[in-house]
């Protein structure tokens, strides 16, 4: 397999993102539309049901600097979330306590990091964690 | 890396030796199927006298698929959106295996010398062509001057 | 091939029912490849059938002009020692067996012209529906 420069890689996923091909339970797209380095993306995560995050829907900004997709997109929560991984100062999910960041692939995408956290929401050990008031912020 | 099949290795070669006028394309070193590119503005089009900067990248199943290209300089264009993705037939549903990495090209500046504002990509743009059509043209001249300037 | 598109179709059908059958995709989408996955949403073209390449003239050897090239691959035919060449019936384009054989199971256009090479009938059926006929009228 060849590999995919880094601004198709992106156009990519931002096509399937644009077209809604992806699935229900996350939506990303460029934060600046007219960004032509794709840097800095928005993203929200439909919270699990059968879980204290049940009908929230969370937005994170995910960063895809150089190095993506080789090295993984830095994201951060927006609307405050109680949750292991997320630093709860600044809502930034840390790398060496999220097991997608920490062992990145290369096919790896941000629906897969997006898709992955909302696992983590549904995880037996953080479904029932108490949760900051719907709505606020980091 | 998968070796290059040799049709590649041919086209890199021959864009070298026997080069398109007013284009380059220069494979990536840690690369080969990704080209960095520049198509100069045809004569007599809003963008005479620019050079505009492309990315181009062979996918796995070139030439069954289209190379995939990019503009990275800003341009004011009907069929360029703002990201630099360009609504071209070849690159799309009028791919054939029979094109070239070359022939892609010339259609790309072909495109510059004839705007087609009736099957936009970007649609502000075009409506704006479609309305001002002489205002769209000076802007385009404006945009080439302001970021396709050689250096 | 037609089980896999039923299946397909199936998922497809599924997949825009409603919201429960959706997260029941969701979680089979995350099982295979990328590709696939985007196989599931979009209707993919469909090329030639398969007895149509297998039926494909061959060109024979000492037709082969030394310079001559497979304008899909780029190489002489003549590269090859035993070249596998065919022959498109309505135009007349000739390439590599191999080569053409992966794009017509894609697309059935001629690399070269365009030109739908289903849409032509063989030359020497329609002669004989036309002999028919006339030994109908006269007979």
């Amino acid at each position: 397999m060849s590999k995919v420069p880094r601004s198709f890689r992106l156009l990519e996923e931002l096509e399937k993102g644009e077209k809604g091909l992806g699935p229900e339970s996350c939506s990303y797209g460029l934060a600046d539309s007219d960004d032509i380095a794709m840097v800095h993306w928005n993203g929200t995560i439909l919270g699990p049901p059968h879980s204290n995050h049940e009908n929230r829907i969370y937005s994170v900004a995910l960063e895809c600097d150089e190095g993506y997709p080789d090295q993984p997109p830095k994201i951060k929560f927006l609307s405050k979330i109680n949750l292991p991984c997320v630093n709860q100062t600044t809502g930034e999910v840390e790398s060496d306590r999220f097991e997608t960041l920490k062992n990145w692939k290369r096919s790896y995408t941000m629906e897969t990091v997006l898709l992955d956290l909302r696992k983590e929401m549904a995880f037996p050990a953080n479904k029932k964690l108490p949760q900051p008031p719907e709505g606020s912020t980091f | 890396m998968a070796s290059l099949p040799k049709r590649i290795i041919k086209e890199t070669e021959r864009l070298v030796s026997d080069p398109v006028p007013g284009i380059t394309a220069i494979p990536h070193e840690d690369n080969l199927r990704y080209f960095e590119v520049t198509i100069e503005g045809p004569e007599q089009s809003p963008y005479e006298n620019g050079v505009f900067g492309l990315e181009l990248f062979l996918p796995d199943d070139y030439p069954m698929e289209a190379p995939k290209v990019r503009f990275l300089t800003k341009i004011y264009h009907p069929n360029i959106d703002r990201l630099g993705r360009i609504c071209l037939d070849v690159l799309k549903t009028n791919w054939s295996p029979a094109l070239q990495i070359r022939t892609v090209l010339l259609s790309v500046q072909a495109l510059l010398a004839s705007p087609n504002p009736n099957d936009p990509l970007a649609n502000d743009v075009a409506e704006d062509w479609l309305q001002h059509e002489d205002a769209a043209i000076a802007k385009a001249r404006e945009w080439t001057k302001l970021y396709a300037t050689r250096q | 091939m037609s089980t896999r598109r039923d299946l397909r179709n199936h998922i497809h059908e599924l997949y825009q029912e409603n919201g429960a059958s959706n997260a029941l995709l969701q979680m089979l989408s995350q099982l295979i490849p990328e590709s696939m996955q985007e196989e599931l949403l979009q209707d993919e073209k469909q090329g030639c059938p398969e007895h149509y390449v297998d039926s494909l003239p061959r060109v024979n050897k000492n037709k082969i002009e030394d310079h001559e090239t497979c304008s899909i691959c780029c190489c002489r035919y003549k590269e090859d020692e035993y070249p596998l060449v065919v022959e498109l019936p309505h135009c007349g384009h000739c390439f590599d067996l191999e080569c053409v054989a992966v794009w017509l199971s894609k697309r059935t256009t001629c690399p070269l012209c365009r030109d739908d090479v289903l849409s032509h009938k063989p030359k020497v059926d329609v002669s004989q529906v036309e002999m028919e006929d006339d030994w109908g009228m006269y007979g």
